[in-house]
């Protein structure tokens, strides 16, 4: 089963008020652009689903058995998000420990060099 | 042998004149330095008045869990043999010091944990920290296969191989109590518990609050199993 009209103009205008934030938050420098092209890719993909909705289809019902193309689309984004947020959380995890390591050594060295400080006056 | 007493304190600015006096009236011979983490009060003002060395966070960790990984670093780095975690909110008693130095200076153990359990005085715990704490031991008795009552005392000494590991091999982030009990043990050291006392605190809040309580059986339960995989891992 396809999308219908209404569904089809929807899908398109979210996925642009989405790109123009995306725009929007790399002009102001809060993502870095590398980071940009991942979603901008995402934008790409929802701006096909009605474009190429025919292709999706197909895929949906002879590769997947899938009746309806809207559900694999679903679960198709369900499945990539599941991955990002992996992803973000092994990310997280990385970051965390590098503050810790910062956090400490900065104590260190700060304390070294108020010693140093003291011993020169 | 260059032992370390790690004072660990969070806004202690009404505790820690009287914890730093009591360290100085029954040194046994070791370094203090005082682990801040990150107050947003005057402890660290304090230090500096009584001419204790202190390494100031310059924002606080979000857990006790990194002036752990600030200690170990510290004593690595300045080469000592022992270390000992001591709180800074006038819970411990620098007189107990020598029951949890002597078993690693003495080399019957590599780490040691001061009990509150093991004699029926002083300041236990609340109930509901208490629960977490209980099904810890449990676990970790189960594991180690050594009996642990006070798996989350703060009270505890280490010897040159857990320092070494902790400065040397193991860079990631530490976030929990088990994770430096079990990573230690599966890295070789001999565990022993001491029986020891606690007081209440005279002053301030402990940083575990209600919320803090409850959610910390849980995260601890999930952490123990990571500590499991990792050190099958090695």
């Amino acid at each position: 089963m396809g999308m219908g009209i209404k569904l089809k103009i929807i899908s398109i205008i979210v996925t642009l008020v989405f790109v123009f934030f995306v725009f929007k938050f790399i002009k102001k420098s809060k993502i870095r652009p590398s980071s940009a092209i991942l979603w901008l890719t995402v934008c790409a993909f929802l701006l096909s689903i009605p474009v190429f909705e025919k292709y999706y289809q197909f895929i949906s019902l002879h590769l997947f058995g899938m009746v309806h193309t809207i559900h694999f689309i679903y679960i198709g984004l369900i499945v990539f998000l599941l991955i990002y947020s992996f992803y973000l959380t092994i990310q997280l995890n990385k970051v965390s420990d590098r503050v810790q390591f910062l956090i400490t050594h900065t104590a260190i060295n700060e304390k070294e060099i108020r010693e140093l400080k003291k011993n020169e006056n | 042998m260059k032992i370390l007493v790690a004072v660990i304190a969070y806004n202690e600015e009404k505790n820690i004149a009287n914890t730093l006096d009591d360290l100085a009236r029954n040194n046994c011979g070791y370094d203090i330095v005082v682990i801040d983490n990150g107050s947003s009060d005057n402890t660290h003002g304090i230090c500096e008045k009584l001419g204790v060395p202190y390494l100031r966070h310059c924002i606080n960790t979000g857990s006790p869990y990194g002036t752990v990984r600030s200690y170990f670093d510290y004593a690595g780095k300045y080469n000592y043999d022992i270390i000992c975690q001591f709180d800074g909110d006038g819970q411990h008693i620098a007189s107990e010091l020598p029951k949890i130095i002597d078993p690693v200076k003495n080399n019957v153990a590599d780490f040691v944990i001061g009990s509150r359990f093991l004699q029926k005085k002083g300041f236990k715990s609340s109930f509901l920290r208490r629960i977490g704490i209980n099904l810890f031991s449990f676990i970790n008795s189960s594991i180690t296969g050594r009996k642990i009552s006070d798996t989350t005392s703060g009270f505890k000494a280490y010897g040159k191989n857990v320092i070494d590991y902790f400065y040397k091999t193991y860079k990631n982030e530490i976030y929990d109590i088990n994770q430096i009990l079990l990573l230690s043990f599966f890295n070789g050291a001999r565990i022993m518990e001491v029986p020891i006392v606690m007081k209440a605190r005279e002053h301030g809040a402990s940083e575990f609050n209600f919320f803090r309580s409850a959610a910390f059986p849980v995260k601890g339960l999930i952490n123990i199993m990571g500590c499991l995989l990792q050190g099958k891992a090695r």
